[in-house]
């Protein structure tokens, strides 16, 4: 069965500034190198067109007080953070962005799509109800979380957030509810924005347990990001037996991300999408849908790593997706073996769940 | 000031006979039409003979329609070719487009930027091992920069034909897999549309050929990218009724020599199909249509006592010198046409009615409802809105038959026997133009001729580059004395890119693609 790529040109629109990290040219580039690379004449892919999120929508995750003051925002222009300003107009393009993660919700839980990838702009993991940071305004996964869930009756949902910055928003939306589990990975809290998700991060309540981070040391890639899914990951969802697994798809781990400190490959990218996908399959009918957080190497990244996790998620051949030779050799450097000091990450980590997570109490 | 376009000489060379018209473009005159027997002409032959030979001298254009390229293709006569494909990283390349497919090394990047060159002896000691027919050059982003395979078209070309060759670069658009598919058709068919116009060398630079999106483009450049002829015949049948009957809906049913093809007109304009190779999309378009062999050369015979049409060629009908009773000879006879000889017709018909004991009107009689009913099922499987209109010389006697049967009106246009050379006459020049901006790198990449130049500004705007495609587009025409035929203008792919180089803006990435619109370009009005 095909797959959905939710995408529209709309996206293309949403300007920060014109040198912001998080600009338009990010899915600009890789369009066109989609396009060329004719994965979407290939009949595996089809392209879906988003719709607005309604205000409805978004109110089952952000607070009245802040749609309304995006809403002023949206009309007078201004700043959320430094890192956020709020341009006139941001908020169609946010709400387009949620509602293309909705759109991809829905077309795969209907069946009508095995999976969906919402590649969207602005993203949203750093959302919280009531304030918006770190180039996010609306937290799209989890307003396509809660559609799941008030639409579809989903129970539980697995949420895998592999963007190198901790998804602070989404923690916090769901920091107490435990039919959520939220798992990322990121670079240590240490090194980078937003400064938390640090292993003791678990939830609250009844909840804790499902709440997963996972800190890696700057400089680690494919390998220890393998191990770390096939040890930590893929047994914790297989304990969760959720109903969707949806994929906060950040590609900013990649090596030639320049605000990130991570050493992850398109290879690696492709593989850890296939192994999302097959452990899907196992779980909860294959069913994954991805959303676009962070990825910000335009050129020498985006391209590669989109290509990578669209065609793993189609399940196409994506054994010779690589970067070509030069890339490779400039960024390169960022990479390093962090194995040990992953394998401590990834006990600590089953030692602090063991106490809630049923997979791993026999430590 | 309008510009002078003349008289333009229309020919649709169908697989049975070869339609001319000379139509003098400026008053919408039709100054003559006829019809030509292959079995008796070709092209040469026609443009030769008296009256054309005069028209030929005086026309400003000849301009070609063939239903010969689609057919070579459907009848797969067509030659092996051999696709030297340079991929780089992505995912695995289409290697089952060609017979034989030799993949290189070589990277363009996105931008434009060779990362990695050909290795051009190694690829000519391969290809010496191969049998090659024809070649089909590839490489990834090449309409960004055609440079690695301009190189390989100039190793190739000293040990293969440069008509046995093709580039993809010709062809603008992004997606590598289709201009694999695109370059490898063309590759294929260069020689047949060369076939076509052999022996016309003292008019060549007159020559144009229609594209399967109905417009016209020079031989110069319509044989770099053959496979763009496919659906020509169709196509200019569309135009043919966009000048004598405007912008119409319906369904026009050409009936020709050896197919029927049921062809779906909406306000004037066919309904774009992409043209597949094997499992593979193109970016070739042409009209959505639906074809059935029982056209008027189509032989007949009784099957369990009734009158049948046979799916193939007989020759020409009795009624036209054959010996061999045709659909045109059931027809004849059945309703009493009186075309070319009736007798004869009548005698075949009445031959094979008495070797099989039958009735001969009752023969034909079944034949005709047989062809009648097969169209009608074309129609009802297009399923387009408003009335039926005839093409082709026996289209005037079989669509209002098809037409009753199916609840449908018809129109009989003035000309329906030669619409197709009247639509190769009257239709516009049509080219898709691509540039490449990247300010970044100072170069601007301009295809299909793969022109660079510097990119003189930092910082441009979407107007800017679109003038220029559109300039461009311009000067090719010009240069090709197709000015005058150039109708609208529109922008088919446009994206942009600002480069930021440690939190600057260093200059703007943009690539466009422009195309001129084919149309009629006058509306028949004598």
């Amino acid at each position: 069965m095909r797959i959905a790529l939710v995408y529209d040109e709309k996206y293309l629109e949403h300007e920060q500034y014109p040198t912001h990290p998080e600009r338009r040219e990010r899915l600009a580039y890789t369009m066109a190198y989609l396009l060329e690379e004719g994965i979407l004449s290939m009949g595996i892919i089809d392209i879906v067109k988003p719709r607005l999120a309604t205000r409805e929508e978004v109110l089952r995750v952000h607070t009245e007080e802040y749609l309304d003051y995006l809403e002023y925002l949206n009309e007078v222009g201004g700043m959320i953070d430094l890192d956020t300003p709020a341009p006139r107009r941001f908020l169609t393009y946010a709400l387009l962005a949620a509602g293309g993660a909705i759109v991809a919700g829905e077309v795969a839980i209907e069946g009508i799509y095995s999976r969906a990838f919402a590649l969207v702009r602005p993203p949203g993991h750093h959302a919280k109800p009531s304030k918006g940071a770190g180039f996010c305004y609306l937290n799209n996964i989890a307003i396509l979380t809660e559609h799941l869930r008030t639409k579809y009756g989903v129970k539980r949902v697995a949420i895998l957030d592999w963007d190198a910055h901790f998804g602070d928003g989404t923690y916090e939306i769901y920091e107490d509810d435990s039919e959520v589990l939220y798992v990322s990975i990121h670079q240590d809290p240490l090194t980078l924005y937003p400064g938390k998700g640090f292993i003791h991060e678990i939830g609250r309540g009844d909840a804790r347990g499902t709440k997963v981070c996972i800190p890696v040391p700057p400089g680690t890639g494919d390998e220890e990001y393998l191990y770390i899914f096939d040890e930590l990951i893929a047994p914790l969802v297989e304990w969760f037996e959720p109903e969707i697994v949806l994929v906060s798809a950040g590609q900013d781990c990649h090596f030639s991300d320049p605000i990130t400190w991570l050493g992850i490959s398109a290879q690696g990218y492709a593989k850890l999408m296939s192994r999302t996908v097959e452990l899907a399959k196992k779980v909860c009918q294959g069913r994954v849908v991805a959303v676009l957080e962070g990825g910000y190497s335009i050129e020498a990244g985006l391209p590669y790593t989109n290509l990578a996790v669209i065609a793993a998620l189609a399940e196409a051949d994506t054994t010779s997706i690589k970067e070509p030779m030069k890339v490779v050799e400039i960024y390169g450097w960022k990479r390093r073996r962090t194995m040990p000091e992953v394998i401590r990450i990834v006990s600590k980590v089953r030692e602090v769940l063991s106490r809630y997570v049923d997979a791993f109490k026999e430590m | 000031m309008a510009l002078y376009r003349g008289a333009c000489l229309g020919l649709d060379v169908g697989g049975t006979n070869i339609d001319v018209a000379l139509v003098d473009v400026d008053k919408g005159m039709v100054l003559h039409y006829g019809k030509f027997s292959r079995y008796v002409y070709t092209v040469s032959d026609v443009l030769s003979v008296d009256p054309v030979k005069g028209y030929v001298e005086s026309a400003k254009r000849i301009m070609l329609s063939t239903s010969r390229v689609l057919n070579a293709f459907l009848e797969a006569r067509l030659p092996s070719t051999v696709l030297i494909l340079a991929p780089g990283p992505g995912l695995p390349p289409p290697r089952s487009i060609a017979e034989k497919c030799i993949v290189v090394e070589g990277y363009v990047d996105p931008r434009g930027v060779v990362l990695e060159n050909v290795d051009t002896a190694k690829i000519v000691e391969a290809l010496g091992r191969e049998r090659m027919e024809s070649v089909a050059i590839v490489t990834k982003f090449s309409v960004r920069n055609p440079v690695l395979e301009q190189r390989l078209f100039e190793v190739i070309s000293r040990i293969a034909p440069r008509e046995r060759i093709a580039v993809s670069y010709r062809v603008p658009f992004l997606d590598y897999r289709k201009r694999a598919a695109t370059t490898v058709l063309s590759a294929k068919l260069k020689l047949v549309l060369h076939d076509l116009v052999k022996g016309v060398s003292s008019w060549v630079k007159k020559i144009y050929f229609i594209k399967g999106d109905g417009g016209a483009l020079p031989i110069e450049l319509a044989i770099d990218v053959a496979a763009l002829a496919l659906g020509s015949s169709q196509a200019s049948m569309v135009m043919g009724v966009q000048a004598t009957l405007g912008s119409v809906t319906g369904i026009i049913i050409d009936v020709g020599g050896t197919t029927i093809d049921v062809v779906p007109v909406v306000n004037g304009d066919p309904i774009p199909t992409t043209f597949r190779l094997g499992g593979y999309d193109t970016h070739i378009t042409i009209p959505r249509f639906e074809s059935v062999v029982a056209g008027g050369d189509c032989g007949i015979a009784v099957v369990d006592g009734r009158g049948r049409v046979v799916s193939r060629r007989a020759g020409a009908p009795a009624a036209f010198g054959g010996n061999q009773a045709t659909v045109t000879d059931a027809l004849n006879y059945a309703l009493e046409l009186g075309i070319g000889s009736f007798e004869k017709s009548k005698r075949v018909i009445e031959e094979l009615a008495e070797k099989h004991g039958v009735d001969p009107r009752d023969l034909a009689q079944d034949v005709v409802e047989d062809v009648v009913g097969k169209v009608a099922n074309l129609v009802e499987k297009v399923g387009c809105n408003g009335p039926l209109i005839a093409a082709g010389y026996l289209g005037k006697y079989l669509v209002p038959l098809v037409a009753k049967k199916c609840g449908l009106s018809y129109i009989v246009p003035k000309y329906y026997h030669v619409l197709n050379a009247i639509g190769a006459a009257t239709t516009s020049f049509s080219l898709e133009v691509g540039v490449y901006y990247d300010s970044v790198r100072k170069k601007a990449v301009f295809t299909p001729t793969g022109r660079v130049i510097d990119a003189e500004k930092r910082f441009v705007n979407r107007e800017y580059v679109v003038e220029m495609a559109r300039e461009e587009l311009i000067d090719i025409a010009r240069k090709l004395d197709a000015e005058d035929l150039i109708g609208d203008v529109e922008v088919v792919h446009y994206d942009e890119f600002t480069v930021i180089r440690e939190g600057y803006p260093m200059g703007v990435v943009v690539h466009c693609i422009v195309r001129a619109r084919p149309r009629a370009m006058v509306r028949i009005v004598g």
